[in-house]
């Protein structure tokens, strides 16, 4: 009977962790601007001269340098902040997109089954990068997590891409949607 | 606001008035965070628009007024582009640089905060967020560096 408790509150436990993941909200805005919180920052994502600083080391090496506990302590939770906003805005930005598209899909004619089939595994792949990365977050920080966050940008550049191709073909009907051509931006 | 036709023209103006404010003024300030400062001080708080009588006598208030701003967004760029060591060295040239009590002027960053106001209007909130950050743990280094506030060392850190 013991045992069935146990992993009944194992089960809350761990469905309590992942809803905490999955439903995760702004702990803190630097700003502390109500107004702004639920602003998306459109571009920030593409940005990959502020991806590289978020995740990179540079700058933690540097705090390690200055031999201060309280720095050290401050700067990784001010760095997780910022690494998961930066996540929120990455999955904003795609989940816009995959909106888009589907405003488009529904108006078109010319739907390609394995178009629309590449284009939801090219969205599910960048998920579960978001998700790995989210994860990799929490659990060792955001320092040296350059590579995993380079991979997820390189899966919304791909889904992009696709979502890109795939517009020209739907053709006439989504005039009002030509102006959404996915450019993206700042690419260094 | 521009109409399409004022665009190209005007750009080529906004173009020269940058050149001009930059060869006149920006080149000679060192250091991009006092860059950073000096233009924001052109920025009317309440409206937003940025005003530099020499400037608009050259060329026109409303070209004046874009230049600055086009300004402020790359000197706010390439700051919050930079690494936090070189926020440190910036800032603690720029504190150097003033006539006040360098002691003063640090409380006085950690505790008002000053930097919140010399971000320019329209730029990206993430990229907002992490030159406030850097210059908070700037601030706090350089603090900690001078121990000029004991017992309250980093204290600018705490969450609000």
């Amino acid at each position: 009977m013991s045992s069935i408790v146990l992993y009944i509150a194992g089960g809350l436990l761990l469905a309590c962790c992942l809803l905490r993941i999955l439903f995760d909200r702004e702990s803190e805005d630097e700003l502390a601007n109500p107004l702004h919180r639920e602003e998306h920052s459109v571009g920030s994502f593409w940005d990959t001269q502020l991806s590289a600083q978020i995740f990179g080391s540079e700058d933690w090496e540097y705090v390690v340098a200055c031999r201060s506990k309280l720095i050290e302590r401050e700067f990784l939770r001010a760095r997780k902040t910022l690494a998961l906003a930066w996540v929120r805005i990455a999955k904003a930005e795609a989940a816009a997109l995959m909106s888009a598209h589907r405003a488009a899909a529904r108006t078109s004619v010319h739907l390609e089954f394995f178009a629309e089939l590449r284009t939801l595994l090219a969205y599910f792949s960048f998920l579960f990068f978001c998700t790995l990365l989210n994860l990799a977050i929490r659990i060792r920080g955001p320092v040296a997590l350059q590579v995993l966050a380079n991979l997820t940008d390189s899966r919304s550049e791909r889904l992009y891409e696709i979502v890109g191709q795939i517009f020209p073909i739907a053709g006439p009907l989504e005039d009002g949607f030509r102006g959404m051509q996915p450019v993206r931006k700042g690419r260094h | 606001m521009w109409s399409s036709a004022e665009m190209g023209s005007n750009s080529d103006s906004v173009s020269s008035a940058r050149r001009d404010i930059h060869d006149r003024t920006l080149s000679k300030i060192s250091v991009p965070l006092e860059r950073l400062v000096y233009l924001a001080s052109l920025r009317d708080y309440s409206s937003g628009r940025y005003y530099h009588d020499g400037l608009a006598m050259r060329f026109t208030e409303k070209i004046a007024a874009e230049a600055l701003k086009q300004e402020h967004m790359d000197v706010f760029l390439e700051l919050a582009h930079s690494p936090l060591q070189s926020l440190v060295e910036q800032l603690n040239r720029y504190l150097n640089s003033l006539q006040e009590d360098r002691t003063e002027s640090l409380r006085t960053w950690e505790n008002l905060e000053p930097y919140r106001v010399i971000v320019p209007l329209g730029a990206e909130r993430l990229a907002i967020r992490l030159f406030v950050s850097n210059i908070r743990f700037a601030v706090a280094i350089l603090a900690a560096q001078q121990q000029v506030l004991p017992g309250n060392i980093g204290s600018g850190l705490q969450p609000q």
